[in-house]
C-alpha cells in the first residue's frame, strides 16, 4: 500500500465518511423541516438535546449508546412540547417561545457538563466537532479524551471507527423511516385536518419528526457540533426547495446536497488549504457549512425556475414584450393621425417614455419585418399594420368596457388600459366581452362590430 | 327557541315516524357545545340532516359555522354533546365521510402537484405505509377531470389560480367516495367558472344520494344551490327545508341587526324570487 493511500485511509476516510453520513442523517429531517416551515424545531432540538445526553450520562453513570440517545429524544420532544405550552399559555410567537425554551436548555446542558467532574466533553468538541479527529488506527488507551474512542471496540486495526457506523446506521434508519411513512408526513404536513379526519394524527408525525431530528443531531453532534449541525439540517433543504416542486424528490435531493455539503466540506477543510500552500487545515465543520450557504447561493441565483437570475430573464421578457406592443402601438396611432411620413425615434421616445430600450426594440421589430425605416422616420409594414391593429383594438375596447361597465369616466381609462392591453392567456389576447365600435374617446374602434366580441 | 324543533324535520320523513336520532340520518347532532376557553362558541345545538340533500350552514362572521364543522368531525373537542353518524360514531364511520377544509387552511407552496393532493382523498382506502397504486392515481386522474382540470394534474398547486385550486380540493373530496361531505366555504372567492364546476359536482352528489353540508357565506344563493339550510348564531336559529326556514324573518334574528345591508335580498326570498347574482361572466 503507497503510503499516500493508507494516510487517506487511516486519516481522512473515516472522517470523510462521518461528516457524509452526517450530511444524509441530517439532510433529510431538515428537509422535512424546511418543507414544514419550522426550520426552527432543527435549531432548537439540536441545542435542546444537550441537557438529555450528558442527564442521560449522568444518571446511568455509563457512555451507553442508546441511553444517550433516548436522553436526547426526550429532551428534543421536551423541548418542543414546552415550546408550544409556553405558546398556548402566554400567546408568544412561536420563534420565541422556542428561542427561551432551547436556550435555556442549552444552558443547563452546559451547567451539567461543567459541573459534573467526571464527564469529559470538551465545550470545543460541543462547538465544532471532531471529524478530524476521528482516525483509522489502532486505539490509543481506551478511557482517554474522547468517548467515542472507547467505541473503537478492542482497538484493532479492521474495524472501522465506531462513530462511522453510528452515523451510517442512523442515516440509513432515518431514511428507511422517512421512507416508509413519506406519504403519511406530506399529508399530515400539507393539510393536518384531512389526515385527521383520515385518522391520522398530525400531533404524532410531528412528534416523530422531532425525534429523528434530535436522533440526527445527537449522531451528527460530535463530528460537527451542535451548533453547525443546524446547517447540516437546512442547508440542503433551503437549497433543494429551489430545485424541485415535488416532495418526494426535494427530500432526496435534499439527502443528496447533503452529502455532497459533506464530501466537499471535508475536501475544503482538510485538503484544500494544503493545497494552497497554508500550512494548517481548517475546521471540517466549519468548511462543511460554507460549502452549505455556497450551495444555496448558487442554487438562488442559478436554479431554473426559481433563480434570480431565471427571475429576471422571465421579467425581462414581459417588459421586452410590453416595450415591443407600445411601439407597435404608438406607430399605429401615428398612422392613424395622419402621419403617413412616419415617427421618428426621438419621437417615439417621447410617446413611450423609454430611452435606449426603445431603440432596441424597433431593431427587433425591424429585423422580424414588422416596421421599417422611411424617410420620416418609422413606419409599420402591412404585417405590422395587422399585429398592431390587435393591439389598439384590445386597447380601446378595454376602455369602453372600464367606462361602460365599470363606470369610470373616460379621461382615468388611459392607463388601465394600456396595462390591461398586453394581458394574454393561453397565447392569445384577452378582449373584454364589450360590444361597440367607437372608444370613449369618439376613435375608431379597429375591427369591431356592434356585436360584442365572442 | 322551540321554534327550532318544529322546523327540523328533514324533507324526505316526518319527525313521528322515526325517534328523535335516527339511524337512517347521516348526521345526528345532540346538545353540542363547545368552546373556546370560557367563551362558548356553539351552544346546545341539536341537528338532524336530512340523507341525500345539499345543506347550507349560514350565519354572520363568528356564528360558529366552521366550528359546528370542525367539533361534528372531531377536530375539536366539544364541551358537551354527542355527534352520530348513521347512529354510530366517527371513528368507526370515517371512510364514508368527507371533508373539504377552508382554502386558507393549508400552505399553496407546498411542493406537491395536483394529482398529488386529490391522492389524499384515496389515503383511506390505501391504507397507512402503503404505496399510492395506479389503480388509486387513475381513479384521483378522473377526478381531476370531473372538475375540469385533467389536464393540470401534473402542475404544481402554487401555480393553480385560486378557483383550480378549490376546485382541486372538491376533486380530493370526490376521490374520498363518500356518502356525507362537510365543505367549509367552497364557494369562497372562486371565480365563475369554479362556481359552476362546484355546483355541478354538487348536484351529481345529491343525485347519487349522497349528503353535502356547506359552510356558505353567500345568502343571495342559498335558495338556487341548496335543499335544506341551518340558520345559524351560536345556537340554531332555524333549519329546515330551504322553503320553510329561509325566511325573511329567521334570517334577520340570525344576523341581528346586521342584516339591513341584506333586506332587499331577503324581501326578494321571501317572496320567492331568486335574486340576480351579481357580476359579470368575464
Amino acid at each position: 500500500m503507497s503510503p499516500a493511500l493508507r494516510v487517506f485511509i487511516e486519516v481522512d476516510l473515516p472522517g470523510l465518511l462521518a461528516i457524509t453520513f452526517a450530511g444524509v442523517a441530517c439532510a433529510i429531517p431538515g428537509s422535512l423541516l424546511v418543507l414544514r416551515r419550522e426550520s426552527m424545531t432543527g435549531d432548537a432540538v439540536s441545542h435542546a438535546v444537550l441537557p438529555g445526553l450528558v442527564g442521560a450520562f449522568l444518571l446511568s453513570g455509563s457512555r451507553d449508546w442508546g441511553l444517550m440517545l433516548a436522553g436526547a429524544a426526550c429532551a428534543g420532544v421536551a423541548c418542543v412540547v414546552a415550546s408550544e405550552a409556553l405558546r398556548r399559555l402566554t400567546r408568544m410567537e412561536a420563534g420565541l417561545a422556542s428561542g427561551v425554551v432551547f436556550s435555556v436548555m442549552f444552558a443547563l446542558g452546559v451547567l451539567l457538563l461543567r459541573s459534573a467532574e467526571h464527564v469529559d466533553l470538551d465545550p470545543d468538541c460541543v462547538l465544532y466537532g471532531q471529524v478530524e479527529s476521528i482516525a483509522w488506527s489502532p486505539a490509543r488507551d481506551a478511557g482517554a479524551f474522547w468517548t467515542w474512542r472507547t467505541w473503537l471496540g478492542d482497538g484493532s486495526f479492521e474495524t472501522m471507527p465506531r462513530q462511522v457506523a453510528v452515523l451510517a446506521g442512523a442515516a440509513c434508519a432515518i431514511a428507511l423511516a422517512v421512507g416508509v411513512f413519506f406519504k403519511e408526513i406530506v399529508l399530515a404536513s400539507f393539510d393536518a385536518g384531512l389526515a385527521t379526519t383520515l385518522g391520522l394524527r398530525p400531533r404524532a408525525v410531528s412528534r416523530g419528526l422531532v425525534v429523528l431530528v434530535a436522533l440526527a443531531a445527537v449522531v451528527a453532534f460530535e463530528a460537527v457540533g451542535s451548533v453547525l449541525v443546524i446547517a447540516l439540517m437546512v442547508c440542503p433543504g433551503a437549497t433543494a426547495r429551489l430545485l424541485t416542486d415535488r416532495a418526494g424528490r426535494h427530500v432526496m435531493l435534499s439527502a443528496g446536497l447533503g452529502a455532497g455539503m459533506g464530501l466537499l466540506g471535508y475536501a475544503c477543510g482538510a485538503w484544500l488549504p494544503g493545497a494552497l500552500g497554508f500550512d494548517r487545515a481548517v475546521v471540517v465543520s466549519g468548511a462543511a457549512s460554507c460549502v452549505g450557504g455556497a450551495m444555496f447561493v448558487c442554487a438562488l441565483v442559478l436554479a431554473p425556475r426559481h433563480g434570480l437570475l431565471a427571475e429576471g430573464w422571465r421579467r425581462a421578457e414581459v417588459r421586452r414584450l410590453v416595450l415591443r406592443e407600445d411601439v407597435l402601438g404608438a406607430l399605429y396611432r401615428a398612422a392613424e393621425l395622419g402621419r403617413a411620413a412616419g415617427l421618428d425615434a426621438v419621437a417615439l421616445r417621447r410617446v413611450i417614455g423609454s430611452g435606449p430600450a426603445t431603440g432596441r426594440a424597433l431593431r427587433r421589430l425591424a429585423a422580424a419585418g414588422l416596421v421599417r425605416q422611411a424617410a420620416g422616420g418609422w413606419m409599420l409594414t402591412p404585417a405590422g399594420e395587422a399585429e398592431a391593429k390587435g393591439i389598439v383594438r384590445a386597447h380601446r375596447l378595454w376602455e369602453l368596457y372600464l367606462v361602460r361597465e365599470l363606470g369610470l369616466r373616460p379621461d382615468h381609462v388611459h392607463d388601465p388600459a394600456s396595462e390591461l392591453e398586453h394581458l394574454r392567456a393561453g397565447g392569445k389576447r384577452v378582449e373584454p366581452k364589450v360590444a361597440g365600435t367607437r372608444d370613449p374617446h369618439d376613435r375608431a374602434i379597429p375591427g369591431a362590430t356592434e356585436e360584442a366580441p365572442g | 327557541m322551540d321554534v327550532q324543533r318544529h322546523r327540523r324535520a328533514g324533507a324526505p320523513r316526518s319527525l313521528d315516524a322515526l325517534p328523535e336520532h335516527s339511524a337512517s340520518s347521516p348526521l345526528s347532532i345532540h346538545a353540542l357545545t363547545v368552546a373556546y376557553g370560557r367563551r362558548p362558541v356553539l351552544w346546545n345545538v341539536d341537528y338532524d340532516a336530512p340523507a341525500g340533500s345539499l345543506i347550507a350552514i349560514v350565519g354572520p362572521n363568528g356564528a360558529g359555522k366552521s366550528t359546528l364543522i370542525r367539533a361534528a368531525l372531531g377536530l375539536l373537542r366539544p364541551a358537551s354533546g354527542k355527534v352520530e353518524f348513521w347512529g354510530r360514531p366517527y371513528g368507526e364511520v370515517r371512510g364514508r365521510i368527507g371533508y373539504v377544509p377552508q382554502r386558507e387552511s393549508v400552505d399553496w407552496d407546498f411542493p406537491v402537484s395536483a394529482l398529488d393532493v386529490v391522492c389524499m382523498g384515496r389515503y383511506g382506502r390505501i391504507g397507512w405505509v402503503r404505496r399510492v397504486g395506479r389503480a388509486h392515481r387513475e381513479a384521483a386522474r378522473a377526478c381531476l377531470s370531473r372538475v375540469g382540470l385533467g389536464d393540470l394534474g401534473d402542475r404544481q398547486i402554487s401555480r393553480l389560480s385560486g378557483g383550480q385550486q378549490q376546485r382541486v380540493f372538491i376533486a380530493r373530496a370526490l376521490a374520498q367516495e363518500a356518502d356525507l361531505y362537510f365543505m367549509d366555504e367552497p364557494f369562497a372567492g372562486v371565480d365563475a367558472a369554479t362556481e359552476r364546476a362546484i355546483v355541478d359536482v354538487l348536484r351529481a352528489l345529491r343525485s347519487e344520494g349522497r349528503t353535502v353540508i356547506c359552510v356558505h357565506h353567500d345568502v343571495q344563493s342559498v335558495r338556487e344551490y341548496f335543499d335544506a339550510v341551518i340558520l345559524l348564531n351560536m345556537r340554531i336559529v332555524a333549519s329546515g327545508p330551504v322553503g320553510e326556514a329561509f325566511t325573511r324573518e329567521n334570517l334577520q334574528r340570525t344576523y341581528g341587526g346586521r342584516l339591513t345591508l341584506l333586506d332587499a335580498a331577503g324581501e326578494a326570498m321571501a317572496r320567492g324570487e331568486v335574486a340576480p347574482r351579481g357580476g359579470h361572466g368575464a
